[in-house]
């Protein structure tokens, strides 16, 4: 738009591409101080000073109000007349740039997202790298040991290779779970973490669960639920869930603390599955946090499985269309509960219910 | 017989430290978490403590703050870690020797073979 300002500071005239940026009639606009439709004074201010020493203007950046009170980023050209040494008046070119800085904003949101993501990335391979080194150091020192009794030609006693083997078989189980761990969470940060539905009866998977348990923990583990419980499940993806719950569960239980797995029928023909430990529980403010990436609660570092096991879990659970709480139990500790709507088909679990212990 | 004491909540580790430094003809004792080692060593003192800093209950800092002021007669300490900036984490507790996670067993013995050795007074 062009206009015309007088030595008055009032606009002298306006042309209709400038009332229509703006949105005012001529009525309006001309015959009204300049200064008035400045957002800035001291902006406008600044402008008429530069003027006054006869400097010629260009792309002078400003803030002009609009009728309806929002605003516009224009750029101004600007030369003044001046005869006799005196100001006659100015002709103004304005040319606005609003969606130019909307732009701006857009792209600087953007790049601040980016970095954002960049140092989530750079904590992530960070966090998993130390993570790793539990495992490999004793995958390393056992085949170091090994080493040096062969090198030396020491006989190594079958108790001493059945230590390192275990201790092999055990932290190459831990570097798998990691793996699988990091690939699932970096498959979720990127929506691509799919669910293949398939009638599942989850009581096989909760058993398949608990076997997976190493050692004496498997005593530990009680089952409170029917023989058999048919539902709509992804069964890796729902396996994950429960083996995640119950490393949780144990994991946070004291010495030989007893947790229980319970299933049964939710409300509305869904189903129900429980898992809860007798330790310290989960203090309410860290209740929110707990499902967060990389959280551990009671600030146990020292734990291993770098906080991912239950961000991983309620994002299956949600895929499934179902949900993941947390509850007090009447005793000190933990459950979580996972409710699964009822299945696309009608499948409803069976009734039959039964104390076992595993 | 020289004495070691390996406090790791690893027990794998601890496993494998009883055993390489067991060989080289240590007595070593193994300790889960810090109260565990503190009761050991109010049994009977080692003469070097090998100190992971990560632990339950009492990590490897807290430990070492607590043994050096219960008792006088320090036992030179080297502390274990898996963290990047493992000279600091060594540095933090005045420890006489760090070694990082994942370690070659060869610097281990070589190091507790260091620190056990004869002092020679002129």
């Amino acid at each position: 738009g062009v206009q015309q300002i007088g030595a008055d500071q009032v606009v002298v005239w306006a042309n209709t591409a400038l009332l229509n940026l703006l949105g005012y009639s001529a009525e309006e606009y001309v015959g009204y101080p300049l200064g008035q439709f400045y957002v800035q004074q001291d902006v406008f201010e600044e402008y008429w000073l530069r003027l006054m020493s006869r400097e010629d203007i260009y792309d002078f950046p400003a803030e002009l109000r609009c009728k309806d009170g929002s605003v516009k980023h224009v750029l101004i050209h600007s030369n003044g007349l001046w005869v006799g040494g005196q100001f006659v008046h100015t002709r103004c070119f304005i040319r606005d740039i609003t969606e130019h800085k909307r732009m701006e904003q857009t792209l600087r949101e953007k790049n601040d997202a980016l970095r954002e993501a960049v140092a989530n990335r750079d904590e992530f391979l960070s966090v998993a790298a130390h993570e790793l080194k539990t495992p490999v150091t004793s995958l390393r020192g056992f085949a170091q040991l090994l080493l040096r009794d062969t090198r030396r030609k020491r006989e190594i006693s079958s108790e001493r290779l059945e230590s390192a083997l275990n201790a092999i078989e055990l932290h190459t189980g831990k570097l798998n779970q990691l793996m699988e761990r990091l690939l699932n969470s970096a498959q979720i940060e990127a929506g691509k973490l799919r669910i293949e539905l398939l009638k599942t009866d989850l009581v096989a998977l909760i058993h398949a669960a608990i076997e997976q348990q190493q050692g004496d923990a498997q005593q530990r583990v009680i089952f409170d639920g029917p023989e058999q419980c048919e539902a709509v499940v992804d069964p890796v993806r729902f396996e994950q869930v429960i083996t995640n719950l119950l490393d949780n569960a144990l994991k946070y239980s004291p010495e030989g603390g007893i947790v229980t797995i319970g299933l049964r029928q939710g409300k509305d023909c869904g189903v129900e599955l429980s898992v809860t430990d007798h330790g310290v529980g989960i203090p309410l403010d860290q209740r929110a946090h707990i499902f967060d990436r990389f959280y551990q609660a009671h600030g146990e570092r020292h734990l291993s499985g770098m906080g991912l096991g239950l961000y991983i879990t309620r994002e299956i659970v949600y895929l499934h269309g179902g949900n993941l709480r947390i509850e007090e139990p009447e005793h000190t500790g933990t459950r979580f509960v996972v409710t699964l709507p009822s299945s696309t088909d009608g499948a409803r679990p069976s009734l039959e219910r039964k104390k076992v212990r595993i | 017989m020289t004495r070691v004491l390996v406090i790791d909540d690893d027990p794998s580790i601890r496993q494998l430290i009883v055993y390489a430094l067991g060989d080289e003809g240590y007595q070593v004792d193994e300790a889960a978490d810090g109260h565990a080692a503190l009761q050991l060593i109010g049994q009977q003192h080692p003469d070097i403590l090998l100190v992971d800093m990560k632990m339950p209950h009492m990590d490897g800092w807290e430990f070492v703050k607590l043994y050096r002021a219960r008792y006088d007669h320090r036992a030179p300490i080297i502390v274990l870690t898996a963290a990047r900036d493992a000279a600091q984490r060594g540095a933090d507790v005045d420890a006489e020797c760090t070694i990082a996670k994942p370690f070659d067993l060869d610097v281990l013995v070589e190091r507790v073979a260091f620190l056990a050795r004869p002092i020679i007074a002129d």
